[in-house]
């Protein structure tokens, strides 16, 4: 599932980092402990089933390099990371 | 011409125009600007030539505060200095250093990184270093290879750093300094007290003692004290027949402000791919230049944090490399074999074809902090001085300032798409100003005698002359203000010769 793939993250580290990294982002941010709450954030609103997965993809890349941009950053076990790929992580995590 | 002190008639009476004590970097540096002068200038040295433990136990003293090194083992006390043991690590001061900056207390000098351009070339030339360029530019047209990391525009940038040999002052200036005719050398002549004229605004004469039980004095027009920042102080605090409190010390001031770069782990870089990353790479005796990620004016300005750099080592060989506080212990010996494994690890480590993760270690500027300071204990030394003591003491903004700088270089590192930035555990709470274990600093002992223009708020003036006195300066890296994030040795060369400029111009005025 693409959207739960935070591209350039996945190649740095494995699966079990990115769980505890999405468990660690859910234990301060509660509120998106579901699904269909980080697919929304994830997607701006649209609907996922309206994309193919390399288009989610490509949005969600460019919306990492725009959080980093924005200085929408947030630090989870000490990486600096942008915002979505952190929310991408947390579903990875409860999916 | 060399005297060793132990050799002449007790209590002789030696005079002459200048007297430089200490012939380190910043003391050798001055005596050659007097070369072929016709200054007659004495230049005291305590130890010899050579590496003598009793001369090195009289640099022993306590420590509190922040874990530190032993201070007999950070500074070398015979002809030459820690040049004896440095590095070689240079590069030049930021213009920003020089600032009076509102989230840096204490900060801002009396002069500005203009003031020292004319003297770093020449400082270069002391030092063996290559052009004077420190554009990465310049480097990158001499070796292609030197690519730097995919920064889009200069948040962060690459500072660069040039490499002396390294240079030791005592092999490469003996001869010329003992073939000088103007320069008498005296090795075995430890100041133990500078004498002042009634009301303290002149130096008349300093005291030099040996362990050969020799005691002289040294008369001279100026007097230049250059034994770095802990013997600066302790030297001051220690003439203290006609005040109290010591010379130069009217509005306590000396002492205080003791600052060391921090030099510590603090992040790791993950790339996308495997890179050698050579622009970056140091080897020692080899790399000629590198850079360092440094972090530009505005972007310090705006997250209200200190100048600092971050060098790249392969995370796999840093892992396995000790904290350098740990390297460095009061046995030579010991430290030898330690540094030993040290490098070894390094170069065993290295991979042809590049690493995809780095350690970030930062080397970052402690912010003046008067609680950090040198004084005296109640122990005196075998030659009847009493010891320094040193209290080395961090504050809160070095942690908010590493934390900053890393949240910087990862975030460029994100947009670059060139892969993630990851803090160390001790930075990952930003409620928690404690240091872990391995925090150390780089063996850099700056600001003990500050410069500033109020009298009130430092020791020296802009030329580095004692507020008060007229003809007692400072030399070397007790007068830095603030500590930037470079090594110190080149700025202290640059500013020692443009402190030889200005007592030669006051001499020959008058």
């Amino acid at each position: 599932m693409a959207v739960a793939q935070p591209f350039v993250f996945s190649h740095l580290v494995d699966a079990k980092t990115i769980k505890e990294v999405g468990a660690n982002y859910l234990e301060t941010h509660s509120a998106e402990r579901d699904r269909k709450t980080l697919s929304q954030l994830l997607m701006g609103g649209k609907d996922v089933a309206n994309f193919k997965q390399n288009e989610i993809q490509s949005m969600l890349k460019k919306q990492v390099t725009a959080d980093f941009k924005a200085g929408n950053v947030i630090q989870v076990s000490g990486w600096v990371m942008a915002l979505t790929e952190a929310r991408q992580c947390a579903l990875y995590t409860i999916i | 011409m060399h005297i060793d002190a132990r050799n002449i008639e007790d209590d002789s009476l030696i005079e002459g125009d200048i007297c430089i004590v200490g012939s380190g970097a910043a003391g050798i540096s001055l005596a050659l600007e007097f070369l072929n002068t016709p200054y007659k200038v004495i230049l005291l040295e305590g130890g010899g030539f050579e590496y003598e433990k009793q001369m090195q136990d009289l640099y022993k003293g306590k420590t509190t505060g922040q874990r530190y090194y032993p201070l007999d083992s950070a500074r070398l006390h015979y002809f030459g200095g820690t040049t004896g043991h440095w590095s070689g690590f240079c590069s030049t001061f930021d213009p920003i250093d020089f600032k009076e900056r509102d989230w840096v207390p204490h900060s801002g000098w009396p002069i500005t990184r203009d003031d020292l351009d004319p003297y770093y070339p020449r400082a270069h030339k002391n030092l063996d270093l290559g052009p004077y360029e420190y554009d990465v530019a310049y480097w990158q047209s001499k070796d292609p290879e030197l690519k730097s990391l995919p920064f889009e525009g200069d948040a962060v940038y690459n500072k660069m750093w040039q490499f002396s040999k390294p240079t030791r002052f005592g092999t490469k200036y003996r001869d010329t300094i003992v073939k000088a005719p103007n320069i008498h050398l005296y090795t075995y002549a430890n100041v133990t007290d500078i004498t002042a004229n009634e009301h303290a605004t002149a130096i008349t004469q300093v005291t030099v003692k040996n362990l050969a039980g020799k005691q002289h004095t040294i008369k001279a027009k100026e007097f230049i004290i250059a034994c770095c920042s802990i013997q600066n102080a302790r030297l001051l605090l220690a003439s203290n027949k006609q005040i109290p409190r010591g010379l130069g010390n009217q509005n306590d001031n000396v002492g205080r402000y003791f600052m060391e770069h921090l030099e510590i782990k603090s992040a790791e870089l993950w790339l996308t791919r495997p890179d050698v990353l050579k622009l970056y790479h140091w080897e020692w005796e080899i790399t000629k230049a590198r850079a360092e990620l440094a972090i530009s004016e505005n972007m310090q300005r705006k997250h209200r944090i200190l100048n600092g750099t971050a060098s790249l080592i392969p995370l796999d060989i840093a892992k396995k490399q000790a904290a350098f506080i740990d390297i460095w212990s009061a046995d030579t010996a010991q430290t030898k074999k330690n540094f030993a494994k040290f490098e070894k690890v390094g170069k065993e480590g290295a991979k042809k074809e590049g690493h995809s993760s780095y350690q970030l270690f930062t080397r970052i500027e402690q912010a003046p902090n008067p609680n950090s300071r040198v004084t005296l204990d109640t122990e005196k030394d075998a030659l009847g001085v009493p010891r320094a003591m040193l209290h080395w003491e961090l504050t809160p903004l070095e942690k908010h300032s590493l934390r900053g700088i890393y949240k910087i270089i990862g975030e460029q590192i994100g947009i670059a798409e060139a892969g993630r930035v990851r803090l160390m555990e001790y930075l990952r709470d930003e409620s928690d100003n404690t240091w872990p274990e391995f925090t150390g600093g780089g063996w850099h002992h700056m600001g003990t005698t500050r410069m500033a223009a109020d009298p009130k708020k430092g020791v020296v003036d802009a030329n580095c002359k004692v507020h008060g006195i007229a003809n007692l300066y400072m030399a070397g890296a007790s007068c830095y203000a603030t500590a930037a994030a470079p090594n110190p040795t080149l700025t202290l060369v640059a500013l020692s010769i443009r402190l030889a400029d200005h007592v030669k111009q006051k001499i020959d005025a008058v």
